[in-house]
């Protein structure tokens, strides 16, 4: 984003002024934006250096005196976590700095004298920059919330955060290297629990997604059938599933599928014993996904509908004439080339069901109990053993260690999808 | 000093005691005179209280009661959460968002609090509630030998009856089998008996028949872990027999509002649950009897017993309000007050016995009472916490999966070993 | 015999949407009958019970914060919705019309970023929050809400500029247009139905979700709905089903009328943004 390199110009023996005092060499030469901006850069480390120094220090040693209490007062001490995240920062800010100074001294070795004015100054970094002034919003969101707390959780996992006994402000929390991550692997109980949890996992996100992209795909060919009457009216109905908030649906199908709920006293009514839908672990499974579809079908069914409208009509009446039949058609038609627009839809999807929460937290909370498993039942799915860990049980640590897990698993699925776009459409995308 | 000139009439007989106990705790501080001279609530003092829906009503009369009381103006604030999440909440957000300045516990999780530094020492009153109150609540409400919690009630389990079912009190659990045979039937969700099975807090007393236990005898010792001894596996097998009285299926009767939904509905004949309980039993129009647990095998099932505590956050801004408001919460007066409108029942030693001996106090209170007996206080120590995953899983395993008592508990004593390893 | 065939097709395509329309219209006509139905124990409610009471809908307005918590819930999926809108097209316009360095790269960490939950590092976002001191504040959930849907509905909104027509902004742009002018009198108003799809999806978000909230929100005057009616029913020693049926039929039915009414708009949404490749 920098201008071209001029020619390089007769060296100077002298290194330039901006090595000592940021945007020195700037302003002397009347670059008056850049050599404020490197100068005021200068101004805030120098006031902040201890401060910075001191959350460098903290995030090495994370805090040596724990906060207590003598009597009704409060005598307060280190709170590693926290020590921990300004840690975080002030590494973000010392990269910035390093960066900033360099880029100062790049900038000042090959400059040139301005020849315009401020105002003019003022509207050619604008012209200049504007990508960067209108990205700054979601980039210092982006990297508040996005990056920086990634990187926080990949710190935790290193540490002994835990409860009970390292729970700051009470207590202090320690790094203990990958002994997390040993420990999930290697002690029986939590590796059986991760493989047997993680497995299911993917069974569930591949399956659900499959079925939903199968009965959204029936539904819009159904509903796109020539012969079908009142077509807003029962895409109005099939489309109640996406509208209603899915926690509402959840919580619903809960009640009704439970043991002695209203669906087994109808099935009770004929005579046969209750289906134990969400208290058999096969079973339960099956109606997670299940109930995975009656939410997920009515997206897809949307998106095919429109889908089906890109088809150009042409290629139907063109295979017609070839004499091909209704199946022939869908196969080498329809088919494809509902597939080839979705596809990314359909790894989107994955990666939702992947984590989705509440599709299996609202309807079983990860129930029945499996005896073989830590903290977690046998519809348990990664993001909820999480959960469980986080919230009923305080374990941030190994929390961290499976969300890493989730990362990387995911990523590697990005960044698959990611080539077979690009090898798709070299550039058209990345314009 | 300044107590001289309150006008405590609501607890009168208690009020030397306090008065006494609370000098001789603050006697026990360095600057023990310039606290006992500053034992009034932190001016403006606003404080949050934390309880559950039951409690509610009780709760607006006590802080009414506290300022009317003592002429004090702290303002208060209610949130209504159970206990369970009470203390999660405590150790989640100590120190970090606004937490309960009192919040009411289950003393199970006492020792957690305490080690994850979330609640304050009793300053007041330590010494009274070692006196005053059942054996099992003053060391419910002691950690590390100290006092933290002010015990508010007491609970064990008992068997409900339907007496349109059952004429009389089944007396042994095997009356219930036998009755059973005749009366169960699952496709009308007609039981014989119901309990929570999945839950060790309520099959645990089955567990501890032969004299199982999970922390040494005094539920306080984290290297004498007993899950697996040969008498809590005893216990276990004969837990097994009770499948033909209570063949429902476990995972659904998890839900509290099932099991009781079906009593109600007159499907079932017997079911276990607490004082807490009480009161919608006897509201909901069946025919209700409470009788302490039967036996089975001709032992007498050991129940947890759970005592409520009030405890003060670590974060408080205003200690001195907070210790004192929790403090009158466990006073007698309002022991006694909690016992009228909720049914709790009071963990005082004589106002216990007062009632036990009452004729008019109610058959269920009564029943507890009598359970209390053959009960045993839930440990509070931490290592608590990792006993309800593994022993849920390991009674699954035998229960639902037909595993060996022997194979399900020894890898129940695995499992919390290596949990308790994996914290330190 | 053809037409009989056809006939049985058709037959069986309608038999297909009835099966279908009975299996969504259920549950939902159980959850209406439910709201009408005294008491507060719906496990032995069967789909034959027909007792009715209005006490549930009367008790949500004059028992419960629940008006509160809808107003709570309107200002917090506006505020969304607005911040969102904002925010993504104007990221969404620098991605579709500019070149800078370490361009592709960034587009690449968009779409890993885009496929993970905020919810994955919840503690981290916590302890962040809480250094802000926005634990417990709308502000902080609506950080975490914009940003959270931001990586995806950028890949999706830039998905739609691109196939605006550079010529327009070429065209504009000799005839002296700003960066600013052809973004807001080209490309915003050619813009309008993924605009609307945004809108919607950042606006429902509040009403859906109920996770974060519980993470972030404490205080019970400032719940959302989501939070506010399932604790009616998560805690066992106080559940309240039909109270819950009531108060999730009211979230559903204006979040579903709106979903109705701009249902054009969500397909084109869906098409042009998840489909375009």
């Amino acid at each position: 984003m920098d201008t071209a390199m001029d020619q390089p110009r007769v060296a100077n023996k002298l290194p330039p002024l901006s090595v000592f005092l940021m945007g020195g060499t700037q302003l002397l030469n009347r670059h008056y934006i850049k050599g404020c901006f490197y100068l005021l850069v200068q101004i805030l480390l120098v006031l902040f250096a201890t401060d910075l120094l001191t959350a460098l220090e903290g995030f090495i040693t994370l805090g040596d005196t724990a906060q207590h209490r003598v009597g009704f007062k409060i005598i307060h001490g280190d709170h590693s976590i926290h020590m921990l995240v300004e840690g975080v920062l002030a590494i973000f800010l010392t990269v910035a700095f390093l960066a900033a100074y360099l880029l100062n001294i790049k900038d000042a070795v090959k400059i040139t004298p301005c020849t315009i004015g401020l105002k003019q100054q003022l509207r050619a970094f604008y012209d200049e920059h504007f990508a960067l002034i209108m990205l700054t919003p979601a980039g210092i969101a982006a990297l508040a919330f996005i990056i920086l707390p990634i990187l926080i959780t990949v710190l935790v996992s290193l540490t002994n955060y835990a409860a009970p006994a390292h729970i700051p402000p009470k207590n202090l929390v320690d790094w203990v290297g990958f002994r997390n991550f040993l420990s999930l692997f290697e002690l029986k109980i939590w590796s059986s629990t991760l493989l047997g949890v993680g497995s299911w996992t993917v069974i569930w996100a591949v399956c659900s997604t499959i079925l939903t992209f199968g009965f959204g795909f029936v539904l819009a060919l159904a509903l796109s059938n020539r012969d079908i009457a009142g077509k807003k009216v029962w895409r109005v109905i099939f489309m109640l599933p996406y509208a209603i908030p899915a926690f509402v649906s959840l919580l619903i199908f809960r009640l009704l599928l439970n043991g002695i709920g209203p669906v087994n006293s109808i099935i009770n009514g004929f005579g046969i014993e209750s289906i134990p839908f969400l208290s058999d672990p096969v079973l339960a499974k099956v109606t997670v996904i299940a109930i995975g579809v009656w939410a997920g079908a009515p997206y897809f069914m949307l998106l095919i509908a429109g889908a089906l409208t890109n088809i150009p009509k042409e290629l139907y009446e063109a295979s017609e004439v070839d004499g091909a039949s209704r199946f022939q058609q869908f196969k080498e038609i329809t088919l494809p080339m509902i597939l080839h627009q979705v596809a990314p839809s359909l790894v989107m999807t994955f990666a939702f069901n992947f984590n989705n929460f509440g599709a299996v937290y609202l309807l079983t909370e990860g129930g029945p109990i499996n005896p073989e498993y830590r903290f977690a039942g046998h519809t348990d799915i990664l993001i909820t053993w999480i959960y469980k860990l986080t919230l009923d049980f305080q374990q941030y640590n190994i929390a961290a260690v499976v969300s890493i897990i989730i990362f990387l698993f995911l990523s590697l699925i990005a960044i698959w999808q990611f080539r077979r776009m690009n090898s798709f459409k070299t550039d058209v995308s990345m314009r | 000093m300044y107590y001289h000139n309150l006008n405590y009439d609501l607890a009168a007989n208690s009020m030397k005691p306090i008065y006494k106990n609370l000098a001789f705790a603050l006697s026990l501080l360095s600057a023990s005179t310039a606290y006992a001279e500053q034992l009034i609530p932190e001016k403006n003092a606003q404080l949050l209280i934390w309880t559950d829906e039951l409690a509610m009503d009780y709760m607006d009369y006590a802080t009414e009661a506290f300022n009317e009381t003592f002429g004090y103006d702290v303002q208060f604030r209610f949130r209504q959460l159970a206990p369970m999440n009470s203390a999660g909440r405590l150790i989640q957000d100590g120190g970090t968002a606004r937490v309960a300045d009192v919040a009411e516990i289950e003393h199970d999780m006492l020792g957690k609090l305490v080690v994850s530094g979330a609640v304050m020492e009793n300053l007041v009153s330590a010494d009274r509630v070692d006196k005053e109150f059942i054996v099992s609540a003053a060391s419910a409400a002691k950690a590390d030998g100290k006092g933290y919690g002010f015990p508010v009630s007491y609970a064990t389990t008992a068997l409900f009856y339907n007496k349109d079912i059952l004429a009389e009190a089944p007396e042994t659990f095997e009356d219930l089998i036998a009755f059973s045979t005749t009366f169960n039937n699952r496709t009308e969700n007609r039981y014989a008996l119901l309990w929570d099975v999945q839950n060790y807090y309520e099959s645990r007393m089955f567990m501890s028949l032969y004299g199982g236990y999970e922390f040494g005898q005094a539920g306080s010792d984290a290297d004498d872990i007993g899950v697996n001894s040969e008498a809590t596996k005893r216990g276990l097998a004969a837990m097994l027999k009770l499948k033909t009285a209570n063949d429902s299926n476990p995972v659904d009767m998890r839900n509290t509002q099932v099991r009781r939904g079906l009593f109600t509905e007159g499907k079932v004949a017997a079911i276990v649950d607490g004082p807490w309980a009480t009161k919608s039993h006897l509201e909901s129009g069946v025919n209700v009897g409470v009788v302490a647990m039967p036996t089975l095998e001709g032992q007498h099932p050991r129940t947890f017993s759970t005592v409520r505590l009030a405890v003060v956050s670590s974060y408080t801004e205003y200690p001195v309000a907070a210790q004192l408001f929790a403090d009158f919460l466990a006073s007698e007066a309002m022991l006694k007050k909690r016992f009228e409108m909720t049914k709790s029942i009071p963990p005082l030693n004589h106002l216990m016995a007062e009632i036990a001996n009452s004729a008019t106090a109610d058959e269920a209170t009564k029943a507890f009472i009598a359970q209390g007996f053959y009960a045993d206080a839930m440990p509070s120590i931490p290592e608590m916490g990792y006993v309800w995953s593994p022993m849920a899983n390991a009674i699954t395993a035998s229960w639902v999966n037909g595993e060996t008592p022997e194979k399900s508990l020894d890898n129940a004593l695995m499992v919390i070993k290596e949990q308790i390893a994996f914290q330190e | 015999m053809n037409k009989l065939m056809h006939k049985a097709g058709v037959f069986a395509v309608y038999l297909l949407l009835a099966i279908n329309a009975i299996l969504v219209l259920g549950p939902i006509t159980w959850t209406v009958m439910a709201s009408f139905k005294p008491g507060v124990n719906l496990f032995s409610s069967s789909f034959t019970d027909f007792s009715f009471t209005l006490d549930h809908y009367r008790a949500l307005f004059t028992d419960t914060p629940y008006l509160q918590w809808y107003a709570n819930t309107f200002v917090l999926a506006f505020s969304n919705m607005a911040i969102s809108i904002i925010v993504v097209t104007m990221t969404a316009f620098i991605f579709s019309r500019y070149r800078f360095k370490g361009k592709r790269n960034v587009m690449m960490g968009i779409l890993v970023i885009q496929m993970f939950p905020a919810f994955l590092s919840i503690t981290a976002i916590y302890v962040l929050l809480s250094k802000l001191n926005l634990i417990d504040t709308f502000t902080g959930l609506l950080f975490v809400y914009v940003t959270g849907s931001l990586p995806f509905m950028t890949w999706l909104v830039k998905g739609y500029f691109d196939a605006i027509p550079t010529s327009l902004d070429e065209a504009a742009k000799i005839d002296g247009a700003g960066h600013l002018t052809i973004f807001f009198e080209i490309i915003l108003p050619l813009a309008k139905p993924i605009l609307v799809f945004v809108g919607l999806t950042s606006f429902t978000a509040p009403w859906m979700d109920f996770i974060l909230p519980t993470l972030i929100l404490r205080s019970e005057e400032k719940m959302t709905l989501a939070v506010g009616i399932f604790q009616w029913i998560a805690s066992n020693s106080a559940e309240n089903y039909t109270l819950f049926s009531a108060g999730a039929l009211l979230v559903a039915i204006p979040i579903t009328l709106l979903f109705v009414a701009t249902q054009k708009h969500i397909t084109v949404g869906l098409v042009s943004g998840a489909v375009k490749e």
